[in-house]
């Protein structure tokens, strides 16, 4: 096929020829499709009286508030949430939250103690209440909430023993090449066995939990999806299994798990294993974060699949809150009134840096820097943490008010590497959300970096006294590791 | 015009529940569907996955679209097409196991099947390369550009591009002459290598 006469013509010609063949190599899906709308459960229908409405509340788990359903079947939107009671608690819920904000203690610490010291299995205290802040991608545990670590002494946990630095962030879950989940200290090597049992390859990650006490991970097998926790070394548990391709999940609190299983929401008690439908309507092709009481997603259904929305959970109204920008990931501010997000590729604007506040307003460039990306924030809590790639090195960054007050927290990452990525090809963006794990308090960061030899290197780099080392176990290997996020938990 | 009447009122039906209206419209798209995911993934398994759960996301949301305003053919694309971008996003963005034993060889699969159709018909196997080399260009241009690309070959207006895509008409025009001069660009490459070959 020459392109030199007619080239738009000859292109388009030359794909039919593709999407034709396409439609001889691919074997028909028509029956499966079928088969399976069959089998599509209808959404349930409004209830005709207060005796049914009665039924399907208590179809779900006891002691989780839910939104009565209204008797009147014209207005089935608006009704799902249209108790009195659901919509009171939101309202105490936001008035506490201000009231923490403005003493200063609306810190993940003091919620994890409060929902820990009056929430309980059967407790009558919904997820919402106990909502927390999370930023993506889950697999870098959000503490964006988290005051400094002397704030953090005055929490209401009580120790008698000397707090650990940073309060104990100094370890990392990773998958080894072995496939095992693992631990990673930050200081030494790699790596302690959080659970002796091999993954399975398909193996989906969904994060570690605020607290840092858990990780959640899931498998997708002949259409069934099973969620798993790894509560420490010998705690490894099946906490719900869906029965068909389930979603991602984040971490509500250290009790509850949202999943998405693209045509709802449930929530489910990691610790029980029971499930509730939180948001019946909600097509979601991932979840985000949730920041009471809203919770944030991208794609699903019609909607742009690289756009970030939210969705309110009392009114269940929808906002889109960015343009789509493919490949993007969104980070939520610890402060919950900013996303932060890299557009590399997108469909619209220039490739850098955007800022736009949390209901979707002010969207703007903060940084056109060239494959600059989001890493997490720093000790202060507020200040974003990216890593650009500047003349081949790969440069860690507090941004500031403006570019002449951000800083240079890292020269260079990954000394030597070509990419932190798994793999690299022409053109690709050499920084990948896998590579890279900053520390809660932003006191430290790994990466994993690939070298022109095909070989991987993982980092360790102590950002409060600026010493790297490349982890002597994590060197040179030819099998890359899968970074999961910083975590605490228990091990032998 | 009564093909075109028909699946608005199959459209109109299936809005109103009728489950039997959208099985009709199933097998009306699907291969037209099949054929845009297949060429974008070229992966049999995920393209079935794909496919079964864009008509099953449709199906789902019908209820909620209005039938006589809703552009089927565009709207069920731009399902299609998100459920491509979204599983692009997630085995970007999530820690990832890889479905080959760290240990075994990847094998490259492609060489092998190209095997296959060396057969002695000489214009059947240069149709069958041109194929593969375009399917090269269209694996090493960015997905939306190949997209555009695709649904440009489909018959698709730039309106209907953009509605698809959810992009304004100006941001497609420009996406699809960026495409086109990308795909000219990367097919002489990989032409000339072949030559070289």
């Amino acid at each position: 096929m020459g392109l030199n006469e007619e080239p738009d013509a000859q292109i388009r010609s030359a794909l039919k020829h593709v999407l034709a063949a396409s439609e001889t190599q691919m074997p028909p899906t028509t029956e499966a499709i079928l088969a399976a709308i069959r089998q599509e459960q209808p959404f349930p229908k409004l209830a005709a009286n207060s005796d049914e409405a009665q039924h399907q509340a208590s179809e779900l788990e006891p002691g989780i508030l839910v939104p009565s359903i209204a008797a009147n079947p014209q207005t089935r939107r608006s009704s799902r949430r249209s108790s009195v009671i659901w919509q009171n608690i939101a309202a105490i819920a936001a008035v506490i939250i201000i009231i923490l904000a403005s003493v200063g203690l609306f810190s993940h610490r003091f919620f994890g103690s409060l929902s820990a010291a009056t929430g309980t299995p059967t407790s009558h205290k919904t997820p919402a209440q106990t909502a927390q802040s999370l930023h993506s991608p889950t697999a870098v545990p959000s503490l964006s909430s988290l005051t400094s670590p002397t704030a953090i002494s005055s929490s209401t946990s009580v120790s008698t023993t000397t707090p650990a630095p940073f309060n104990g962030w100094n370890r990392v879950a990773l998958v080894t090449p072995g496939l095992m989940l693992a631990n990673l200290n930050y200081l030494t090597d790699c790596c302690t066995t959080l659970n002796p049992v091999r993954l399975s390859p398909g193996t989906i990650f969904d994060g570690v939990s605020q607290d840092g006490q858990n990780v959640m991970y899931h498998t997708v097998n002949n259409g069934t999806t099973v969620y798993y926790t790894q509560l420490s070394a010998s705690k490894n548990s099946a906490i719900y299994t869906f029965k068909g391709n389930g979603g991602n999940a984040i971490w509500l609190n250290s009790t509850y798990a949202l999943i998405t299983t693209f045509s709802s929401v449930i929530a489910v008690n990691v610790q029980t294993g029971t499930a509730t439908t939180y948001l019946p309507s909600l097509m979601a092709s991932h979840l985000n974060f949730f920041r009471t009481p809203y919770l944030y997603f991208t794609g699903g259904a019609d909607r742009n699949a690289d756009a970030l929305y939210r969705i309110d959970i009392n009114t269940e109204a929808v906002q889109q809150i960015t343009f789509g920008s493919m490949g993007a990931t969104f980070w939520l501010s610890p402060d919950g009134t900013t996303v932060y997000f890299a557009n590399t590729v997108g469909p619209a604007g220039n490739p850098g840096i955007y800022a736009v506040n949390s209901d979707g307003t002010n969207m703007h460039l903060l940084r056109q820097y060239p494959y600059g990306t989001p890493i997490g924030y720093a000790a202060d809590n507020h200040s974003l943490i990216i890593i650009r790639v500047v003349n081949g090195t790969f440069q860690v960054l507090k941004l500031g008010a403006t570019a002449q007050q951000d800083q240079i927290e890292l020269n260079n990452a990954a000394p030597g590497a070509t990419a932190l990525c798994q793999t690299t090809s022409v053109g690709a963006d050499p920084i990948c959300n896998g590579d890279f794990a900053l520390a809660p308090y932003g006191h430290a960061l790994i990466v994993q970096g690939l070298y022109a030899d095909g070989t991987y290197k993982v980092w360790s780099s102590d950002l409060t006294t600026g010493k790297q080392m490349a982890v002597p176990s994590l060197s040179g290997v030819h099998t890359p590791i899968q970074l999961i996020g910083w975590d605490k938990i228990p091990t032998p | 015009m009564k093909a075109v009447e028909d699946e608005s009122r199959l459209v109109m039906e299936a809005c109103q529940g009728s489950v039997s209206a959208f099985e009709t419209l199933v097998i009306l798209y699907e291969p037209r569907i099949r054929r845009m995911l297949y060429s974008m993934t070229q992966d049999v398994q995920l393209t079935q996955d794909l496919c079964q759960e864009t008509f099953l996301s449709a199906f789902r949301a019908l209820p909620r679209m209005n039938g006589e305003e809703l552009r089927f053919a565009a709207w069920l694309y731009r399902i299609a097409l998100n459920q491509v971008r979204s599983e692009w996003r997630r085995r970007k963005h999530v820690t990832w196991i890889p479905l080959s034993s760290p240990q075994g060889n990847n094998e490259d699969t492609g060489d092998e099947m190209s095997e296959e159709y060396l057969v002695s018909n000489e214009r059947f196997e240069e149709g069958v390369l041109e194929r593969d080399l375009v399917q090269r260009v269209l694996e090493q241009l960015p997905p939306a550009s190949a997209m555009c690309l695709l649904l440009d070959a489909e018959g698709f207006s730039y309106n209907e591009i953009a509605e698809t895509m959810q992009d304004s008409l100006s941001a497609v025009r420009s996406r699809l002459s960026r495409a086109r001069h990308s795909f000219q660009r990367i097919y002489n490459g990989l032409d000339q290598e072949a030559l070289r070959d």
